[in-house]
């Protein structure tokens, strides 16, 4: 059964370089980042370091450097692979990275970090939906335009986009089946949807709109057994929509799911308007 | 498991006040302390607190509703402020005994039905939201409720008490509610069946009521919607 994740967009707030060190070598690449640059997701933002650090050349063809988010539970956590050799990391080296830090779920500096390491925390605008979504489906598009009709009905006047490249808006009807089948998970995946929808309003540099990606994942057996047949979830059969909550009153209330037992399994339910077309 | 609502009582200026006179020793006012009491077994814990200034003798107590109060030797109840002994349970002035009890407080009610719900818990974020050109936009959070529901159950005995408690979270007044009354501590993540402060949802205007099964019609289920409250 796919995985479906929602993962909160990142603002730089403000200009940071981070520094990622081969600790056996001395060799570091520096990643800057420009106050104001939007990521799409956490996915994103780690995709762009990992790139940095692969594309630098400075660690010799014996080292590549796989950051990735690894769902575990109903939370997503940072695992960097180096494929052997410890690194550390230094948030700010230059400027204040902080917010990127916070942002990924690590607390402070990473010294002689091991391979395959996780971060201190997880990811906490992120939220896993293990048993996937089961709907996400267009209900409505419209076009964004302002229309006067004089009372006498002598004259009216329409404003449209100025841009002909400018999307319809599109509301979808989202519903994800979360749960745990370990009874000292129970209602887990309740409490990380609280903290996700807190995290995305509150944590520095997150906001809206939040990506929704539907992966392959199978939530049974683990990211690693879906991995050891060649997959990831970067892979082209992920799909992913940039949404926002519609509306200015956010109610989710989980549902049990009549059948399952008790609080393993809950159905979520939200209206969102999608800020791009789905890829 | 047994759930048990505690409709919160405020003592204030017109409810603060009973006289006692403890074997035959001479009339004495007792003042509570104002505030709102999360429960009738903190109101009595107060009474308790305020009969012992005048012998340590005092005790004051409830069980399911029911509030005692009792001491070593004779004494006379005066109930100068009306509230107060209708909250606990008392239709009249007490004397010639050495322990009194009063009926199931209006603002009490336990269930002998387990509760149960499809949506036990939620949350309503409401955002301030700005939409620009180009699909840029900025929204932030402006406040966060937490929504509780439960549906319960009372047999026809157990109508006429529960109904009375509505009727006070229906007026608007915080509650305690116990969602398993053998459960003394609050609710967490880590405990799920502690006790909640709520008050009703506030689009929430009537009750409704409702036959669990046509061929029990003194079996009766009801919906509750609550949000989370603190003073």
């Amino acid at each position: 059964m796919p995985v479906a994740y929602l993962q909160s967009s990142f603002r730089v707030p403000s200009a940071a370089t981070i520094r990622f060190t081969r600790d056996d070598s001395g060799a570091t690449v520096d990643w800057s980042l420009t106050a104001g640059t939007v990521y799409k997701s956490a996915d994103h933002l780690a995709a762009q370091w990992k790139s940095t650090i692969q594309g630098s050349g400075s660690f010799g063809l014996d080292f590549a450097v796989d950051v990735t988010i690894r769902i575990a539970a109903s939370y997503q956590i940072v695992k960097i692979t180096t494929g052997g050799p410890a690194f550390s990391v230094d948030w700010s080296h230059a400027g204040d990275g902080s917010a990127v830090r916070d942002f990924l779920g690590e607390s402070g500096n990473i010294s002689g970090g091991a391979d395959g390491a996780t971060f201190s925390g997880a990811v906490p605008a992120a939220y896993v939906a293990r048993y996937g979504a089961t709907r996400v489906s267009r209900s409505a598009t419209s076009r964004d335009r302002g229309q006067f009709l004089a009372l006498d009905g002598t004259s009216s006047w329409s404003q449209h986009h100025a841009s002909p490249d400018d999307h319809d808006t599109v509301r979808v009807e989202v519903e994800l089946w979360a749960g745990d089948t370990a009874a000292t998970n129970a209602r887990s995946p309740l409490l990380q949807l609280e903290q996700f929808v807190d995290a995305l309003f509150d944590e520095a540099g997150a906001g809206e709109p939040f990506a929704l990606y539907l992966s392959p994942h199978d939530a049974e057996h683990g990211v690693s057994a879906y991995q050891a047949l060649g997959g990831d979830h970067a892979v082209a059969d992920t799909d992913r929509w940039d949404l926002r909550f519609a509306g200015s009153a956010l109610r989710l209330v989980p549902a049990r799911v009549s059948g399952s037992q008790p609080d393993r399994l809950f159905r979520i339910t939200f209206s969102a308007d999608v800020d791009g077309a789905a890829w | 498991m047994v759930t048990r609502f505690d409709i919160m009582f405020r003592v204030g200026p017109t409810s603060n006040t009973l006289t006692v006179n403890y074997n035959s020793t001479g009339d004495a006012v007792v003042t509570l302390a104002a505030g709102l009491y999360g429960s009738l077994a903190l109101l009595c814990a107060q009474i308790q607190t305020q009969l012992q200034a005048v012998s340590a003798a005092f005790t004051c107590t409830e069980a399911a509703g029911v509030v005692t109060v009792a001491a070593d030797q004779t004494f006379t109840i005066t109930w100068t402020a009306r509230s107060l002994r209708g909250w606990l349970g008392f239709a009249g002035n007490k004397s010639g005994a050495s322990t009194y009890s009063g009926t199931t407080s209006p603002g009490t009610w336990l269930s002998r039905h387990p509760w149960d719900s499809d949506e036990p818990l939620g949350w309503e974020w409401t955002i301030k939201r700005h939409r620009g050109d180009h699909q840029q936009g900025v929204a932030i959070k402006l406040a966060k409720t937490t929504l509780w529901s439960g549906r319960f159950h009372a047999d026809q005995s157990e109508m006429d008490q529960f109904r009375g408690v509505v009727s006070y979270l229906l007026r608007g007044q915080p509650a305690r509610w116990w969602r398993d009354s053998t459960v003394a501590s609050a609710w967490s993540w880590a405990e799920w069946w502690g006790y909640l402060d709520v008050v009703m949802q506030p689009d929430r205007r009537f009750l409704s009521d409702n036959f669990a099964d046509d061929r029990r019609p003194d079996h009766l289920q009801v919906r509750l919607d609550f949000v989370g409250w603190s003073a």
